[in-house]
């Protein structure tokens, strides 16, 4: 499958220390690309530059957009990466917790402009979880952890992305969240979406990649397909909880 | 080694003291009144702003209550200095011992400081609690507290019109005292523990409770000495203008004091002293251009004009937190922050 | 009812009205960009003097509205973009200090352009009269003022509440990198704020004129710092908040006028800052509050 996005050489300074060291990475279309790696490895900033919100310093992050015209992401505003369709589901969710669960899928459908669609999909996202239909009108805060990860998918799906950024979606749930998240991801890929998926739950994220990074200190040290990555002694040392 | 450092700092600070009384006294005796007036003015604007460089930039005490406290200090010690016969007539509200009695300024600004001080802490007890801006807002509700307070009290202050022919008892040598006097304290504080604790305070007070710093006590103090300060030095400028109104001290000035703290690096001394000096200067001399064409307001609209661009270029100001460098190799007792 | 206590009544709602409109405006800055915005007040002397210069021009009042609207919205805007966009993400005290030096400049720029002295300020004979309701009667000023507010609130919970930009502005002020991920423009959407907080200032500048007769450059900070009170009570940040928030202090400040004997009513302005820092000690986060600020 062809490359959707392309990295290449990125490198991203936060203050004075140098965050991400000469990243490449590639994330082939209808695929789920994982990047695994331990705390403070970069992998969120990897994604907060993608997504526009940090300027690199230098490197480059070609997307292939709907009409085939490859943008540098590194150049554009958040806005109009979102309007390409790269969508990024941030840490900790983010939802709107003050706004109901409906304004919030609402945000997500922002930047639309073809209400019948969004409709449309909005019922599809509320098939996909029944839960965000029952609690319309209720303040988003008053989801539990599962539930506002879901609304936080939800919420990307309608921003229509053809590429989806999905940042450690695991994070603080239950174990049984945690495989209901994973299997609706799967369910999206089933469905074509591309992801981009953080985790530093490895063994999950590593079972459903189709492609694998891992990054160190910055710098991507181990990549290739994602049974590969799990079967790797190194990688199952380092993350998959196996002895040394 | 270390006993030699401190005596040799004081040495020169007392040389640079012996110095700059020089400096005051060949000014006295040839400059006119009306300059001598000026750096009187020049002088107490500065002590001000050091004092607020003590509440503010080394504390963090974003506080704007400054001249709520010169307020009360001036009436205060312009009831004392006050001739005891006029005094029952003009304020029928003061008991009769006060009224009775008229005292010289040196003993009246200290009681204005002490009244400064008590007032202080009885409005620091409740509005120390607040943080950052919040802060700022409820001591500009200080000003007009006490704003109105003397507007109303009339039995005691005359309400609107104030008092007028304050005997004219501080001149350019007063003003020069409690310059030094501010500033040596001042920058004895800063650099000492209580100034540590003070900048801890202000970075983080949790970090700072954690270090077993008594950061409420901390912030406490340093309200209370920025009050005094601010007492004192408004007894004096009552006493070398000669009136005080309820609107002398207001928030016009309190934004002043603000820029001139902030120019000049908050928490820094030599700062707040520069910045004070170009803002009086300019005040001062935009004055005459303000009548002739009419245009009052002028200079603090360039002085507001000056600060947006400084909280764009150089929001640290002149020197940030730290003091020139030849200053410090010449007068610290300890490594400066 | 007593005819005076009808009197208070609407005295306290007629003022009320003019906090909650300066305090809404105050809230919906503080929600967007969490920055207490001194300048507030003097957009409500702007408003109070742009009416003036309209007042002798014979336009019919809804259009000197109209037009005082869009006023307080550029000056509002303008402020913002020239000089709270430059220092945003700067520190909390740094964009405080900004807006003091706005007041300033909007003060003494006034100050200059016309003197410091109070101008009279009237409205219409027909607004100036007294009209009966069953036996009480209120003056047809102060019921304007209540119902031009009434419907100025009615029409921001619309746009706030229902509007693709009212949703923006409450997500950008929940969470300003969030909205940015989901495309939206967040400097049009903060500038919008601006706007529409200054341009209800500016209504409050027209209002306030025409209860209190008299105006001057000056008169916008004790406008300002009651309608922090208001906001304070109310739960800073919370729209609905300032504006009950600003109800309350009016009736509280009525009452404590009318309940006092005449020698201490001077002492209002006093009373409402003592209330500030009782209600900092007590209920910092006020009665609604939305966001929980660390103030204690």
């Amino acid at each position: 499958m062809p490359n959707l996005l392309e990295v290449e050489g990125l490198n991203v300074f936060r203050g004075a220390t140098q965050v991400l060291k000469d990243l490449s990475l590639a994330v082939a279309q209808g695929e789920l690309t994982a990047l695994i790696g331990a705390n403070g490895a970069g992998k969120s900033t990897t994604l907060l530059t993608l997504s526009g919100l940090i300027r690199p310093r230098s490197g480059a992050a070609a997307f292939r957009a709907a009409d085939g015209a490859r943008l540098q992401l590194t150049r554009l505003t958040p806005e109009r990466i979102v309007r390409a369709g790269v969508v990024h589901c941030p840490e900790g969710r983010q939802i709107f917790r003050s706004l109901t669960v409906a304004e919030n899928l609402r945000m997500g459908a922002y930047i639309r402009d073809d209400p019948a669609a969004v409709r449309a999909e909005t019922d599809a996202v509320h098939a996909l979880f029944p839960v965000l239909a029952e609690r319309a009108r209720q303040p988003a805060g008053s989801l539990s952890g599962g539930e506002q990860m879901m609304l936080a998918i939800g919420r990307a799906l309608l921003s229509r992305p053809r590429l989806l950024m999905l940042d450690e979606p695991s994070l603080g749930l239950a174990p049984k969240a945690v495989d209901t998240i994973f299997e609706v991801i799967e369910t999206l890929i089933a469905r074509g979406v591309t992801i981009l998926l953080i985790e530093q739950n490895a063994a999950m994220a590593l079972e459903i990649a189709h492609r694998g990074y891992v990054l160190e200190g910055g710098r991507v040290t181990l990549s290739g397909t994602g049974a590969d990555l799990a079967a790797d002694d190194r990688v199952r040392r380092a993350y998959l909880g196996a002895a040394a | 080694m270390s006993t030699s450092v401190p005596s040799a700092a004081g040495l020169r600070g007392l040389i640079a003291l012996a110095a700059a009384a020089a400096l005051v006294w060949l000014a006295q005796s040839t400059l006119s009144a009306y300059v001598l007036t000026l750096l009187a003015i020049l002088l107490l604007n500065a002590g001000l702003a050091v004092s607020l460089t003590l509440t503010n930039g080394l504390t963090g005490l974003f506080s704007l209550g400054h001249p709520a406290f010169m307020t009360i200090g001036a009436y205060a010690a312009a009831i004392l200095t006050f001739p005891a016969g006029r005094k029952g007539t003009m304020l029928p509200a003061l008991p009769d011992w006060l009224a009775a009695i008229q005292l010289p300024l040196l003993p009246a600004a200290a009681a204005a400081a002490a009244v400064g001080g008590v007032v202080a802490a009885l409005v620091g007890w409740p509005v120390l609690r607040l943080r950052g801006h919040y802060l700022a807002v409820a001591t500009l509700g200080l000003i007009v507290i006490v704003q109105s307070f003397a507007m109303n009290w009339d039995g005691i202050t005359r309400g609107g019109s104030g008092l007028s022919g304050i005997p004219r008892l501080t001149g350019v040598w007063w003003a020069f005292a409690a310059f030094v006097v501010v500033v040596v304290l001042t920058w004895r504080i800063k650099f000492s523990s209580l100034g540590r604790a003070m900048m801890a305070v202000r970075e983080n007070d949790l970090a700072a409770e954690c270090a077993g710093i008594d950061a409420a006590r901390t912030r406490m103090i340093a309200f209370i000495v920025g009050a005094c300060a601010a007492a004192v030095i408004g007894a004096l400028m009552a006493h070398l203008i000669s009136v005080v109104t309820p609107r002398s001290y207001s928030v016009a000035l309190a934004f002043n004091l603000v820029v001139m703290v902030v120019i000049g690096g908050s928490g820094s001394i030599a700062g707040a002293v520069i910045a004070a000096t170009g803002i009086t200067l300019l005040s001062e001399s935009l004055r005459p251009v303000e009548e002739a064409a009419g245009l009052y307001g002028l200079s603090q609209v360039i002085v507001a004009l000056a600060l947006i661009l400084v909280l764009f270029f150089r929001p640290r100001g002149l020197y940030g937190g730290g003091e020139p460098a030849v200053l410090r190799r010449l007068f610290a007792t300890e490594p400066p922050r | 009812m007593s005819q005076y206590l009808f009197q208070q009544l609407v005295n306290g709602l007629a003022l009320g009205s003019l906090y909650a409109l300066v305090a809404i405006g105050f809230s919906m800055i503080y929600g967007i960009v969490r920055l207490i915005n001194f300048a507030q007040g003097d957009l409500v002397m702007i408003g109070a003097f742009t009416t003036l210069a309209l007042a002798g021009s014979g336009a019919p009042w809804p259009i000197i509205l109209a037009v005082v609207l869009v006023v307080g919205a550029l000056a509002g805007a303008t402020i913002e973009t020239l000089v709270f966009r430059p220092i945003r993400g700067a520190p909390q005290v740094t964009g405080f200090i900004a807006t003091l030096a706005v007041s300033v400049i909007i003060q003494n720029a006034t100050l200059m352009l016309l003197s410091g002295q109070q101008r009279n300020f009237l409205f219409p004979a027909e607004m100036r009269r007294r009209v009966s309701l069953g036996g009480v009667s209120a003056s047809v000023t102060d019921l304007v003022i209540i119902g031009v507010t009434v419907l100025l609130i009615a029409a921001l919970f619309l746009v706030v509440q229902r509007t693709r930009l009212g949703v923006a502005m409450r997500a950008t002020a929940e969470n300003l990198m969030a909205a940015r991920l989901m495309g939206v423009a967040v400097n049009r959407t903060i500038l919008a704020a601006f706007a529409i907080g200054s341009a209800l200032a500016a209504v409050a500048g027209l209002l306030w004129g025409g209860k209190f007769g008299q105006i001057d450059p000056l008169m916008g900070l004790v406008p300002g710092l009651k309608a922090f009170v208001a906001c304070v009570i109310g739960g800073v940040g919370s729209i609905g908040g300032a504006m009950l928030g600003g109800y309350i202090l009016g009736m509280a400040e009525v009452l404590f006028v009318g309940l006092l004997p005449p020698a201490y009513a001077g002492y209002r302005d006093a009373f409402v800052f003592g209330l500030l820092i009782v209600v900092l000690l007590v209920r910092p986060s006020g009665l609604f509050a939305r966001h929980v600020d660390e103030r204690a």
